[in-house]
């Protein structure tokens, strides 16, 4: 399976390579992150000026730019295996000898690497951005030490690694309309249904734990709140904890789901 | 020895609908197989089930030996499908599309890639886009596609459409010559009755799900008890063939040729009884049937969708 996941995943990558779509995808997004920059930026010269932190701004950012992530990580996918079924070339593909469960995984890991690439632009041109307008110094209020630089560093990290690990978790579930839709408009449609009620549902206590829009929110919510000097209302280990085992779950039932399906599909048209 | 292709009791039901009802066919080595039938007989059916695009609902296909349903990538190794007009990816070259296609195939030498577009015509359109292609393009592209991992079996679905009369005969000669030195299977549905029975070593016919007849072209079709004879003198050939016992109609059909219908007399017979009455002939044939004939024959006056 994993060898037939790396040959779709080459595959994959020279269609990219050739396709217009990908390169005006990027700007589209560098575009969108500038404007979300500027925003917060002016927001945090104006209204936190006590802060006055490149933490906050790309915080901030990366935070806001999760929710623009979590549509690129659906529309990825859902275009990536829906178009196959649209444009009829599924036939060419699985009338080949690889395994489907190979296929499905090849083209996920895809979709998370090509979306890996639009979290790491987004990384590392709010840090440039921020670094060099505010700067990443140890957070200090009246000579006290809040947060020390290097913390926040480690907790950047690890936040951005979580945000990702869920943004898989939405590749993962959007194969799932794709699968069984067969059209790329529809199952992005889908998707984004079922990501506007897990944003509804999201008030509600006592199942918000489960949802994934939680996942996708919580850690960067947190190193926001931390980059501002105010406590976190969660130890990072619980959220650790918390996070790990939500989104393993999230991943291995989506993928369940996924590959019960692209067993039994049939190319009908 | 073991056949390239074992279908037996091969069934496919859509909701209601039965879609085939216990197929059973085998291809037992290299020749070119046709597969015909109406529309909605169910040969795409049966195409897209032995490229492990449908799940069969009973039945079992074997090829080389290997169940498909077992172990569908060793089977799926062995075989090369084009469907009925092929699609590609339209941002793609023909050659980017193929390289694609090789990889997916497991294919680690991509050299042979320019081979098969030479072979196929397209070598001088293979750096253009597919969305740039005319449907025979596509067509060229979809054959050279189905033969990339070099398999044992090649099936083609109306391999002939969009081509222009120039391409038939290139594909022709290509199908026979994969057959003769290269020692592969094809297994092609078509409706092009004529380039089928030019084409086929042997023809299985499909109606409403189940299989009619199986055979090659010569052995499946009927003398029609007709005989042409061309002659200057249609007139004279009639007056003298009417004085001739067993035969049982005569009509002129043109200027200088007429029908005989006789199930006792042989053209040998006739051709003698018009040179002794003083009838120049100039040719004399027993009629046969035509694959297309044998295939209204064979599927009746229903020929409603299944």
């Amino acid at each position: 399976m994993w060898r037939d996941a790396c040959r779709v995943m080459s595959t994959e990558w020279l269609k990219l390579r050739r396709s217009r779509a990908t390169a005006t995808g990027l700007v589209v997004y560098v575009a969108v992150l500038g404007v979300l920059y500027a925003v917060y930026a002016i927001a945090s010269l104006r209204s936190f000026a006590g802060i006055r932190s490149g933490f906050y701004v790309a915080g901030a950012v990366l935070s806001t730019a999760t929710t623009p992530l979590a549509f690129v990580a659906a529309m990825l996918v859902t275009f990536s295996i829906g178009r196959e079924f649209s444009q009829g070339t599924i036939h060419n593909v699985w009338a080949r000898p690889l395994t489907r469960q190979g296929w499905l995984l090849g083209k996920t890991i895809s979709a998370a690497s090509h979306l890996a690439v639009f979290g790491l632009l987004t990384l590392v041109l709010v840090i440039v951005a921020a670094g060099i307008q505010l700067g990443f110094s140890d957070l200090m209020e009246k000579d006290f030490l809040i947060h020390t630089g290097a913390a926040l560093w480690g907790h950047l990290a690890l936040t951005v690694c979580l945000t990702w690990l869920a943004l898989s978790a939405v590749v993962v579930f959007a194969a799932v309309p794709a699968l069984s839709i067969g059209s790329p408009g529809g199952a992005f449609a889908v998707s984004l249904i079922a990501g506007f009620i897990c944003q509804l549902l999201d008030g509600w206590d006592p199942i918000k734990p489960f949802l994934i829009s939680t996942y996708l929110s919580l850690p960067l919510d947190q190193f926001v709140a931390m980059s501002k000097g105010l406590p976190l209302p969660q130890a990072w280990g619980t959220l650790l904890t918390t996070c790990l085992f939500g989104l393993a779950a999230w991943i291995a039932v989506g993928w369940l789901w996924a590959w019960v399906l692209v067993r039994r599909k049939e190319v009908l048209n | 020895m073991t056949p390239i292709l074992e279908i037996r009791d091969l069934c496919k039901t859509y909701g209601r609908l039965q879609a085939l009802r216990g197929v059973t066919f085998e291809l037992p080595g290299p020749g070119i197989y046709g597969f015909l039938g109406p529309n909605g007989a169910g040969k795409t059916t049966t195409i897209k089930l032995i490229a492990g695009l449908l799940k069969p609902t009973a039945g079992t296909i074997r090829i080389c030996g290997m169940d498909l349903l077992a172990d569908p990538v060793s089977a799926l190794r062995q075989i090369g499908v084009m469907m009925e007009t092929p699609q590609f990816y339209p941002h793609l070259s023909g050659r980017g599309n193929l390289r694609v296609l090789a990889r997916l195939s497991g294919c680690r030498d991509e050299t042979m890639i320019d081979s098969f577009l030479e072979r196929v015509g397209l070598s001088s359109k293979s750096a253009e886009r597919v969305s740039t292609y005319s449907r025979g393009m596509r067509q060229r592209l979809g054959v050279a596609a189905a033969v990339l991992g070099q398999p044992r079996l090649v099936i083609l679905d109306e391999p002939a459409n969009g081509l222009d009369p120039a391409g038939i005969v290139e594909m022709r000669d290509w199908l026979r010559e994969m057959t003769s030195q290269e020692e592969r299977t094809v297994l092609i549905s078509s409706h092009q009755m004529g380039e089928m029975e030019r084409i086929c070593d042997v023809v299985t016919i499909i109606q409403k799900g189940a299989i009619v007849a199986t055979g090659r072209p010569e052995d499946l079709v009927r003398n029609k008890n007709s005989i042409t004879v061309r002659t200057r003198a249609p007139q004279a050939a009639v007056e003298t063939l009417r004085r001739v016992q067993g035969i049982d109609k005569i009509e002129v059909v043109s200027a200088d040729q007429v029908r005989v219908k006789t199930e006792s007399l042989s053209s040998g017979e006739i051709n003698r009884v018009l040179v002794l009455g003083g009838v120049e002939v100039i040719a004399i044939a027993k009629e046969k049937e035509s694959l297309e004939d044998v295939f209204f024959r064979l599927i009746g006056d229903s020929r409603d969708v299944a």
